[in-house]
């Protein structure tokens, strides 16, 4: 497409692959015979029917669909080949090709540190608004899915509040997981159409996706289904949220949850596809193990990020891009655990060349939103993203003319190629403290979450979104009227 | 101020390093001052850019880029200046990088920090044996003498040129660094400051002139 940008990614040049040509193939077949022999509990009457219609063995009774492989494969052919998040504003497109990861906030936290008052509460609107502000600021950041949700308006208004204080406050694409029934689809498609300037222009270019989820393992509810089938009938891409856990929601082993995994998402968009051929289909998962212990979702263990890399692979294998989960920890304030889980959790599905990686900002296993958290894992994403972009080997980089004219024993600091390259072929940290103990200490020995306190009050100042259409508030004030009353 | 000094100015803000020495040679031969070049010209130049690179707007490839532009216009501009007239510094500071040793990228960088916070700064250059050093603070009239070492093997020489030197030379201070330095080790030899980098090398200086 002409024009078209590949913003705030990490272009993937060299990928580190976590499963073999073999076991992709394995697992693949492993993913269908699931489907095929054990089936998948599928709520939804629509669904059922579809499915039915299509060829699908049904048991009424338990409402099991099993799933011929040659269907499923079918409807995989199906989906949208190029998958696009466009941005409200173009720059700010993110074309999930396979070859370029974007990372993404994280999603739906109930609770919040409050930037002013350090306490930690229940997560509100301006929690929402803040976090989608300074993750628009950040160069490494790709798509915003609110890093929490807003839980002081009344009940049945959150997905439109979450909407709101979302799209005030990034021009880029917002991947939404509060509209969770048919008619908050409904909501959700209505502003976006009002900030679009129309229902057609959104689905032209939809800088809103709808993330609906499975119920691991193996079923698949009613009201989120259906309302899927709204949100593909305005135009919005799915992103189909999957997330068997090793050991709990899903077999121990990882091998085991991935198929399980896949098998999931196949069906979602077998669904999909029989529904709304064409629908845009993100493979979308995150599969953490249970830890045994502390019987917590262990999110910043080493097998989130393999189970996040192996799955990319089968979205990839079969066309799909895929979002999986990243930047996850469950440490309780932004300390060195987080940091290496965080780190830990993310390296391999990078590397991996996931389309989406979601989670910055967030501490507590995916819960509680740090706006400082938000700017370290900023800085997290351009480490792993300048790692992923490998070493480039062309007459320029390798500089011979350069070498040959500098000369044995003197230095390279004040050659032009130096300038003219050093920005991107050097990582450029904006929070990590690089100087000497002397510099350290005259600047106020200031710790790391100071630092990005500093930087979150600077981005705060001096960032600016495009503001939105007139219509968004007239059209959120009539919604908030109808599901209010 | 005459466009061309202007001119000048810029080249040294826009690192015309390849370029500033034919900007410099069209000054001469307009009949410039050439102090007034060097003081309105390069010294302004290199201050914006050292500025710049102190806020943490520019880099260090930049920084380096702009001496090296200034030090090219220098080498047009110095000649040209009739005898007996001196272009107004800071101080003069005479660097080097002490015997034994060729560890010398921190030392330019401090020399770089330097002579864009409007030092004149002379560099002996690497493996300076103690005789130079205290012969050239001397011959030129030093505020200043700085020494760096890399090694821990290397580094006493800088305390066997501090003594004779607090002897026979008690006005020129002295200014030491390098990666194994602390500020206790500078203490114990008598250096009259330390600086763990370069930036801070700058205020180190300011303080022994000041």
């Amino acid at each position: 497409m002409e024009g078209m940008q590949v913003a705030n990614s990490i272009p993937i040049r060299c990928r580190r692959n976590v499963l073999s040509s073999d076991g992709v193939q394995r697992m693949k077949y492993a993913s269908l015979e699931i489907l095929e022999r054990t089936g998948v509990i599928i709520k939804s009457k629509r669904a059922q029917k579809l499915l039915v219609d299509a060829g699908c063995d049904f048991d009424e009774k338990s409402a099991t669909v099993r799933f011929p492989p040659s269907l499923v494969e079918e409807c995989a052919r199906k989906r949208k080949r190029s998958v696009t998040f466009h941005g409200r504003t173009h720059r700010h497109n993110a074309r999930l090709d396979g070859d370029h990861v974007h990372i993404c906030s994280d999603g739906n936290g109930t609770m919040a540190m409050d930037f002013d008052t350090r306490q930690r509460r229940s997560s509100q609107k301006k929690d929402v608004a803040n976090a989608a502000f300074v993750s628009d600021a950040l160069k490494g950041h790709g798509v915003n899915w609110p890093s929490v949700t807003s839980q002081d308006v009344p009940d049945g208004t959150r997905h439109i509040h979450d909407l709101q204080a979302s799209l005030e406050n990034t021009e880029k694409h917002i991947t939404l997981a509060t509209n969770t029934t048919e008619s908050e689809v409904e909501d959700v498609l209505a502003i976006a159409a009002a900030a679009a300037g129309g229902s057609e222009e959104f689905a032209k270019s939809p800088f809103v996706s709808s993330i609906h989820t499975s119920s691991s393992p193996l079923v698949i509810d009613a009201e989120g289904m259906d309302a899927g089938f709204t949100a593909a009938d305005g135009g919005m891409p799915i992103c189909f949220y999957v997330m068997p856990g090793p050991g709990a929601t899903g077999p121990v082993t990882l091998a085991g949850a991935v198929a399980v995994g896949v098998a999931e998402s196949l069906a979602g968009n077998t669904i999909i596809q029989l529904h709304r051929p064409g629908t845009a289909f993100v493979f979308s998962c995150g599969m953490a193990v249970l830890d045994m212990k502390a019987s917590t979702r262990a999110g910043g263990g080493p097998e989130h990020g393999l189970t996040s890399a192996a799955y990319t692979q089968m979205a990839h294998h079969f066309g799909f891009p895929a979002l999986a989960g990243g930047f996850v920890t469950t440490s309780k304030e932004p300390d060195e655990q987080a940091a290496y889980e965080k780190f830990a959790s993310s390296a391999t599905p990078i590397l991996a060349g996931a389309d989406l990686i979601a989670g910055i900002g967030l501490l507590e296993d995916c819960r509680t939103v740090w706006l400082e958290q938000m700017v370290i894992d900023d800085e997290i994403s351009r480490i792993i993203g300048r790692m992923a972009e490998g070493i480039e080997v062309s007459d320029d980089t390798l500089a011979l003319d350069v070498i040959d004219a500098v000369g044995p024993g003197k230095d390279f600091l004040g050659v032009r190629h130096t300038m003219n390259r050093f920005r991107e072929e050097h990582f450029m940290p904006i929070l990590s403290d690089r100087s000497s103990w002397d510099s350290w200490t005259a600047r106020g020995a200031k710790t790391m979450l100071q630092r990005a306190g500093d930087e979150v009050r600077r981005i705060m100042k001096e960032h600016t979104v495009e503001p939105l259409r007139d219509e968004v508030e007239e059209t959120v004030g009539a919604l908030l009227k109808k599901r209010s009353g | 101020m005459e466009e061309i000094v202007t001119r000048l100015k810029d080249a040294v803000i826009n690192y015309e390093m390849e370029t500033i020495a034919d900007l410099a040679k069209q000054v001469v031969d307009q009949g410039v001052d050439p102090l007034v070049a060097i003081e309105q010209g390069l010294a302004e130049g290199i201050k914006t850019v050292g500025e710049r690179f102190g806020k943490g707007e520019i880099f260090l490839p930049e920084l380096v880029m702009g001496a090296e532009a200034m030090k090219a216009a220098l080498a047009v501009l110095e000649p040209a200046v009739p005898q007996g007239q001196h272009r107004a510094t800071l101080g003069k500071v005479v660097i080097g990088t002490v015997q034994d040793d060729i560890h010398e990228i921190g030392k330019n960088l401090v020399s770089t920090m330097l002579s864009s916070n409007g030092f004149e700064v002379v560099d002996l250059g690497v493996n300076v044996p103690a005789a130079d050093f205290l012969k050239k603070a001397g011959e030129l009239k030093a505020n200043i003498l700085a020494m760096s070492a890399l090694m821990t093997t290397t580094m006493p020489r800088m305390g066997e040129i501090i003594t004779p030197l607090k002897k026979d030379n008690p006005s020129v201070k002295t200014l030491i660094g390098g990666a194994p330095v602390t500020d206790v080790y500078a203490k114990e030899i008598g250096a009259d400051e330390y600086s763990g980098d370069a930036s801070g090398a700058v205020d180190s200086a300011k303080n022994l002139v000041g």
